[in-house]
């Protein structure tokens, strides 16, 4: 008896502990990543950080590469901006304005809540985003990414 | 044989399906909605001057100008189709309105392949940075000012095929090579069977700096400028054959603090009267950032025009001046800008000397 508590006992400490790294490890810096069909769901920062700034415009399963950023005015867009993008909001704006304007990028989508972002990028393959990991929702596990 | 209670469950499950698929082909056409977008750009300038320009007497200008308002157009077609135009209203005095259109850019873009792409329209020659990043847009520039050279030797636009790519590899090199129609072609007709050729390669080793070179030929069966040239001091007194030659070479880098941009072009121009005529220029500004959005930068624009150039006129340019940047937001800039501008141009067999001071504002915004 005593031995079946204990062999319960390990297997729910390891459960919990690795659901405890994983949610760890799918949280960047504050942030949490979205995508859907991205052919990956695992980056590490310096591959995050290079989708975000229109190195690619595939995906390695040749979907589109569709970028998903909080409107100007929404509460997370500087705490965003700052980590994956090191600028202002207007510098990030601008950047994005003159990729544009370049022909160069396709222009990003941008929303006012987290929630917007999700639900788009649940119905849009090759769609990936970004919020802050205290948004308060629930996001779907299929489309959380990882980052390292 | 199925009951009447399961043949309604299965009903219920088939319409509840076909809804689910009404619901999600819906929410796809309101993604793709979201795929056209019309932009505006445009700028106002206030200028003045110590020289009159067409006299060359020394008389006090000041004056308002409106500048080119610019009509910015993109859509995603497909995934991997795009449409971009850019279509621009400016002042003329030579029409009934006193204002003309013009089509700057017009062009398909095939994606066929990671980042590999297929341009086909009007495009912007990408000779040099400048040309190929701030286009029409005055909101982006560094300077109020285009580099002199644009207005002399540098092939503004190219209406043909264009291969380019970016972003490849460790140093984010990129490539663009462009079969035209050449300088003295129209937007619907070239006279000649030649076409023009550019190559051009440029690298991005660290953020926000860009290296590149380009090199671009084009043979002219008569010395007219076209649609695209965008240089409109041509040489009228001289028709026959030039064979047109230039090579550039840029360096840009915008940091977080330091602003520098450089643009060098070599140009050689081949006429069996003459012979070889070599001219070159030489545009340089270096900004400071401070606090994000006060950037005091100072500029020098040097070209000389070889004596012996029959496309363009001989002539030389030097402007040096002192500016200042202020970008109220990422739609709007305030920029000012003192100028040293001195000219040496034979015209008529006399030199035609001009040196003045200019004081500009510009207010540039897009939105």
């Amino acid at each position: 008896m005593v031995f079946n508590l204990t062999k319960r006992h390990l297997i729910l400490s390891i459960v919990i502990l690795t659901i405890s790294t994983r949610l760890c490890a799918q949280d960047w810096n504050g942030l949490r990543f979205l995508g859907h069909q991205t052919g990956k769901t695992t980056f590490n920062s310096t591959e995050i950080k290079d989708v975000f700034k229109a190195k690619y415009t595939f995906w390695q399963n040749k979907l589109p590469v569709i970028i998903c950023l909080p409107q100007s005015q929404s509460e997370e867009a500087k705490e965003i901006c700052e980590k994956i993008y090191g600028k202002s909001v207007d510098e990030v704006k601008k950047f994005w304005l003159a990729q544009v304007f370049q022909g160069r990028s396709r222009s990003p989508q941008f929303f006012n809540t987290p929630e917007e972002m999700a639900s788009f990028i649940a119905k849009t393959p090759g769609a990936i985003g970004v919020v802050r990991v205290n948004s308060n929702m629930q996001l779907s596990q299929a489309i959380t990414l990882q980052v390292n | 044989m199925a009951s009447t209670t399961d043949i309604i469950k299965i009903r219920k499950t088939q319409w509840l399906a076909a809804t689910l698929v009404f619901i999600h082909s819906i929410s796809g056409m309101q993604a793709q909605e979201r795929n056209t977008q019309l932009r505006v750009y445009g700028h106002l300038q206030y200028n003045l001057e110590n020289v009159d320009q067409i006299s060359n007497s020394e008389e006090l200008h000041s004056y308002f100008s409106f500048g080119e308002q610019d009509f910015f157009v993109t859509s995603n077609i497909t995934d991997r189709l795009s449409f971009l135009g850019e279509s621009v209203i400016r002042y003329d005095n030579n029409t009934a309105t006193k204002f003309a259109p013009s089509i700057e850019r017009a062009q398909l873009k095939f994606d066929y392949s990671g980042n590999h792409s297929l341009i086909v329209g009007k495009m912007h020659t990408p000779v040099n940075y400048w040309n190929d990043v701030y286009h029409h847009g005055r909101l982006f520039f560094p300077t109020i000012d285009r580099p002199t050279s644009f207005s002399y030797f540098i092939p503004l636009h190219s209406l043909g095929l264009r291969l380019q790519g970016q972003n490849l590899g460790h140093w984010n090199w990129g490539y663009d090579v462009c079969a035209s129609n050449g300088i003295a072609s129209t937007d619907i007709y070239d006279d000649a069977s030649s076409k023009a050729l550019m190559a051009a390669i440029h690298c991005k080793p660290i953020e926000g700096l860009r290296a590149g070179v380009s090199y671009f030929n084009d043979y002219m069966p008569t010395n007219i400028t076209g649609a695209h040239v965008g240089h409109s001091s041509v040489n009228k007194e001289y028709a026959g054959a030039i064979n047109f030659e230039l090579m550039c070479a840029s360096l840009a880098y915008f940091g977080k603090r330091l602003e520098i941009l450089y643009e060098g072009g070599y140009n050689i121009t081949q006429t069996d009267s003459l012979g070889s005529a070599e001219n070159q220029s030489h545009f340089g500004v270096i900004g400071w950032k401070i606090k994000e959005k006060y950037v005091p930068y100072a500029l020098v624009d040097f070209m000389d025009i070889s004596d012996r150039e029959l496309h363009s006129v001989p002539i030389d340019v030097l402007k040096i001046g002192l500016g200042f940047r202020f970008d109220f937001n990422y739609q709007t800039s305030l920029k000012l800008q003192v100028e040293r501008y001195e000219l040496s141009q034979i015209h008529l067999d006399h030199i035609h000397n001009q040196n003045r001071f200019d004081f500009k504002v510009q207010l540039a915004y897009g939105f």
